[in-house]
């Protein structure tokens, strides 16, 4: 196995386990969100605006894997 | 698959006695030169009596849903400051990613040693625009604690021995967490728009009938990744309003004193809310 092979290997591991937490947050955030509509639908607009933002600080976790995929295989 | 040419470095195009000029640079200055010319435009239209024109109409209503996310963190009195740079940034952010996802910017450009170096590139997918702009924030964040608390009032928050053990391990932490940011904000912003440009010059290379080069057939699988740039142009505005959003969270949490002294009531309560509902 080369080098080169390594780093595709490692690029798409990389990747694929930075996922799984990310996923999940962002699935709790979510249902909380959705649910915290359902109860109280007058209040959506700040609701969905937390909730975005929120989600946001949670997907930077799956876009700190990728860069790092990418600096691996690129660099 | 093999004639794609992706490069997290911005590739450089011209030199400048020794300064190299990269591409995401020159996309830069004609983002800047796009943001000055609208600025000059808008201002020119700008009525003071009769009815507004319909440029003033939509930058106003622009403005107020940018107003409104900085007075929901900050209060009526304490946002005027910020609105202009939140509003800068908005419109760089959000120009400067849209600016990748017009058809042939990035592909117009010359060879140099059998790579291909495209002119022009979004300035968010270069590190170091993002990285320019996570320092600005950082210092407007740091400028509003200096401001509001005093230089030693905002020390005071991070190196203090106060709370004791507990208080003073706790300062640094958030001591640490505020350079922290400066790393999340312009990785969040990089990773997510140079992802998407990256996504959409794969699909593209992937969507050609191989072996009908000359044919008409060669240009059938060009509205495929049309799907993606138009996620793209959400991404980008939804990057913009995070990066923004939480500037402004920031900024209003950097002006509040620390938390464990005796919990005084906090100056800016009563500029929050327009006083309609009792807020008890």
């Amino acid at each position: 196995m080369t080098a080169e092979t390594f780093k595709q290997l490692a690029f798409a591991i990389a990747i694929g386990a930075g996922t799984i937490g990310p996923g999940i947050g962002i699935g709790l955030i979510g249902s909380a969100g959705v649910q915290a509509i359902g109860r109280n639908p007058q209040a959506e607009n700040k609701i969905r605006a937390s909730a975005i933002l929120f989600i946001a600080f949670a997907e930077a976790l799956a876009i700190f894997a990728l860069v790092v995929g990418f600096i691996i295989n690129f660099v | 698959m093999a004639d794609i040419h992706i490069s997290i470095k911005a590739e450089k195009i011209a030199e400048f006695g020794g300064f190299d000029f990269t591409n995401a640079m020159l996309g830069s200055t004609i983002i800047l030169a796009v943001l000055i010319i609208l600025g000059v435009v808008v201002q020119a239209s700008i009525k003071k009596e009769g009815r507004p024109s319909k440029i003033q109409l939509a930058v106003e209503s622009f403005y107020q849903v940018l107003d409104d996310i900085v007075v929901q963190s900050l209060g009526f009195k304490s946002a005027r400051k910020y609105v202009g740079l939140v509003i800068v940034l908005f419109l760089y952010i959000v120009l400067g990613s849209w600016f990748g996802l017009i058809p042939g910017v990035l592909n117009i450009g010359f060879y140099e040693h059998d790579v291909f170096v495209p002119f022009t590139r979004a300035p968010t997918t270069d590190l170091n625009a993002t990285t320019a702009l996570a320092i600005i924030a950082f210092l407007t964040v740091q400028y509003s604690g200096f401001s509001s608390l005093g230089f030693f009032g905002y020390m005071g928050k991070f190196f203090t021995v106060k709370g004791g053990a507990m208080g003073s391990i706790l300062g640094l932490f958030e001591l640490i967490s505020e350079f922290i940011r400066l790393i999340s904000w312009s990785f969040r912003l990089f990773g997510n728009i140079f992802a998407g440009e990256v996504l959409i010059v794969v699909l593209s290379s992937l969507t050609k009938f191989s072996g009908s080069e000359g044919s008409v057939l060669n240009y059938i699988g060009v509205p495929v990744p049309s799907l993606i740039i138009m996620l793209e142009f959400l991404v980008a505005i939804i990057q913009a309003y995070v990066f923004v959003n939480l500037m402004t969270v920031f900024v209003s949490m950097a002006a509040e004193p620390a938390h464990h002294e005796d919990h005084k009531p906090k100056k800016s309560m009563t500029d929050k809310v327009q006083p309609i509902v009792n807020n008890s």
